[in-house]
């Protein structure tokens, strides 16, 4: 056996979406904030990203996470994002698997029964409560940071659908929030094909259509992700739906997704269905559960802003040693279109899924 | 963290498929064959298949492969395979990982250049070549399959969407209808795989309906499983391009070592393919295996062919697979 780079990944899911969490064998990544090492990263050494999630070592539901030192000397870690076709800012399952990685593993130390963590994603500061028993985080709550909705009702034409009525919003990524309802489809495990195909369509359509730029920071990508939302139910004070979020290339999200559930708050409390602290339970298409509220209100530039708290469990499943043997013809990866939908080149500087 | 099961596996590819080499954590298997012990395994322990296969530890094209103690006297090691849809007693793709893997690991030591590895499974005992290099990298692998042997030659089946399409049926470790999808308007593309995997689906439904395929010593082996386009090379020497689908409808991401099997001796019993001429297979990946026709035989009253498999396999990590019993998804989930 002959490898030349190595690296060392923890395997975990959340609530049944992988986030692997890469914990040894990258070298220092230069940058001030979170932020310019995932530019550092996506600019310089791609290749890592393609050797983790592109077959034969991922395949198209993979994920995974760099552990970096912070920028913020308020933050414990600093972590990267890495996805199929993109380094999003933000992402609620994969922050629930570095923190119970993190802990379990012992890289940071767990104090029973609560552990507060304050990491840096590459959109910012997020704080995790974690609760803890018996060396397991027996749920992870994290504070995301502001999401709000750039527009309501907004229509997109959509090819062989016509005009699709949508909400863009941000949570962490730029979302399309669109009723299944509307598209005439229905969440349902047997349904994922079809589900993945019109949701990739609008969120294409949209993306071409329609551009927003974060006030904030203008380098986060415009439209790359889209939740398909099941009708609200509404149990005692609670507020209970199915969604399923369609990720690029084009597969259902396996967990209800953080930045979509925070997406999904934003979008419901400014259409005036949600309050403050009401209690919103969001199911994957698999069945999983993110616990969720809204904590506060904010503004972000010109746009009125909630503060999300998703909460929800990870399972740490494997320990890789990955390896790349110098004569492996697949030093960059490979994705076929059966299962990736299209086969994925080099990244583009992505602003949206337009591009 | 916390773990009530634990296994080590070695992941490697073979031509881009991925195979998982489980090298400890396994309950004791027993059975005085290897077919017993596959069959004992599925009954008794299925849910380690579906664990370490299913996400999320594992991928819909995830190939198992268990390492037991071998009954054959002579085998270096034991083997059988398991998939998301069930348990194989033998792979080609595999046979090239797990060679590949025994050899660079160690586990079988190298005994010089052309280091033979002796492999125990349910179809019978395989023996792999490692071609070993200076460095100890294992380069390529060659393995004599089981006999592979044509029932069908060019006949003319009627596709729906398609028309008339001459095709093989023939036989390489599963039954396989075979088609050259230049004359179907198909291209190799990698970007486009979807129409492939359409006409793939509808030359083997049509050729199960023309035919009634059955293997001619084993009688629960009946029907068309698997569907293998072709283009021919367009000079001379190159490799022949193929597209193999499995019954799931996903497609095989290595140039598929039993459909080269079946394709090798389909050519040879047309005298298309003479002793020790090699096929060069070329998978969407880019990947390559080489099948040769090295003797005749029969396999009940049919005309048969032993045919070598070549190809090349990495690995790619050495992991720890942990399962929590807490987990709901212990025991994994498909989602299609």
């Amino acid at each position: 056996m002959r490898w030349n780079r190595t690296i060392t990944v923890v395997d975990c899911h959340a609530e049944g979406e992988s986030g692997q969490v890469v914990v040894g064998g990258v070298p220092y990544v230069p940058g001030g904030t979170v932020f310019e090492k995932r530019l550092h990263l996506q600019e310089n050494d791609d290749d890592l990203r393609r050797m983790i999630l592109f077959e034969p070592r991922g395949g198209v539901h993979h994920n995974a996470n760099i552990l970096v030192a912070p920028g913020d000397p308020r933050a414990q870690m600093g972590y990267v994002i890495l996805e199929s076709t993109e380094y999003p800012a933000m992402s609620g399952s994969n922050t629930m698997c570095v923190a119970t990685v993190l802990l379990e593993t012992g890289i940071l130390p767990m104090t029973e029964p609560v552990t507060e963590l304050t990491l840096e994603s590459p959109a910012g500061l997020i704080t995790v409560t974690c609760d803890c028993r018996d060396g397991k985080v027996t749920r992870a709550r994290l504070v995301n940071q502001p999401a709000f909705a750039y527009h309501l009702d907004i229509p997109v034409t959509v090819p062989d659908l016509g005009e699709v009525v949508v909400d863009i919003v941000y949570g962490g990524m730029t979302y399309v929030i669109v009723d299944v309802d509307k598209l005439g489809l229905e969440i349902h495990p047997a349904k994922a094909r079809e589900l993945c195909t019109i949701g990739e369509a609008v969120k294409v359509a949209a993306a071409r259509q329609i551009d927003v730029v974060h006030p904030e920071n203008p380098q986060i990508p415009g439209i790359t992700n889209i939740v398909l939302a099941g009708p609200l139910r509404h149990e005692g004070d609670e507020i209970h739906a199915q969604n399923t979020v369609v990720v690029s290339p084009g597969r259902c999200d396996r967990s209800p997704c953080g930045t979509g559930t925070s997406a999904r708050l934003a979008q419901l409390h400014a259409k005036g269905l949600i309050e403050v602290g009401q209690r919103f339970v969001h199911t994957s298409i698999t069945g999983s559960m993110f616990d969720s509220h809204i904590v506060s209100t904010t503004s972000v530039g010109p746009y009125d802003a909630v503060v999300p708290s998703i909460a929800g469990q990870a399972w740490i499943t494997g320990i890789y040693q990955m390896g790349m043997d110098p004569t492996d013809p697949f030093q960059r990866g490979f994705t076929l279109a059966d299962t990736w939908m299209r086969q994925i080149d080099d990244l583009p500087p992505v602003h949206s899924a337009a591009e | 963290m916390h773990a009530d099961h634990l296994f080590k596996v070695l992941d490697v590819h073979a031509g881009g498929a991925p195979s998982r080499i489980v090298y400890s954590g396994l309950p004791r298997i027993d059975g005085a064959t290897m077919m017993e012990r596959m069959q004992g395994f599925a009954s008794a322990h299925d849910w380690i298949r579906r664990t370490l296969v299913l996400e999320p530890r594992g991928k819909d094209m995830t190939s198992v492969v268990v390492l037991t103690e071998p009954v054959h006297p002579e085998a270096h090691v034991g083997a059988f395979f398991m998939e998301a849809h069930g348990y194989l007693p033998m792979c080609g793709s595999d046979t090239i990982a797990t060679t590949t893997a025994l050899v660079e690991t160690g586990q079988v030591p190298v005994t010089g250049p052309d280091t033979v590895v002796r492999i125990d499974t349910p179809a019978g005992l395989i023996e792999a070549t490692a071609h070993v290099e200076d460095d100890g990298r294992v380069s390529s692998v060659t393995f004599v399959n089981a006999p592979g042997f044509c029932l069908v030659s060019q006949e003319t089946v009627d596709v729906p969407g398609h028309g008339a399409v001459v095709v093989d049926v023939a036989y390489g470790g599963n039954f396989y209808v075979i088609a050259d999808a230049s004359r179907l308007g198909l291209s190799f593309d990698p970007l486009h795989t979807r129409p492939l995997v359409e006409a793939a689906q509808a030359v083997r439904g049509a050729a199960n309906a023309a035919f009634a395929i059955r293997h001619p010593t084993l009688p629960e082996v009946t029907g068309i499983t698997h569907a293998q386009l072709f283009w021919p090379p367009a000079r001379e020497g190159d490799p022949t391009p193929i597209v193999v689908v499995i019954p799931t409808g996903g497609v095989d991401r290595s140039p598929c070592g039993t459909g080269t099997t079946a394709k090798v001796s389909t050519l040879f019993g047309r005298g298309e393919l003479a002793l020790g001429q090699p096929l060069t297979h070329q998978s969407l990946t880019g990947a390559r295996f080489t099948g040769r026709p090295l003797e005749a035989t029969t396999v009940g009253d049919v005309p048969a062919c032993r045919v070598s498999i070549t190809g090349s396999a990495y690995i790619v990590a050495d992991s720890t697979i942990l399962v929590d019993r807490r987990d709901e998804m212990a025991e994994g989930f498909l989602l299609t």
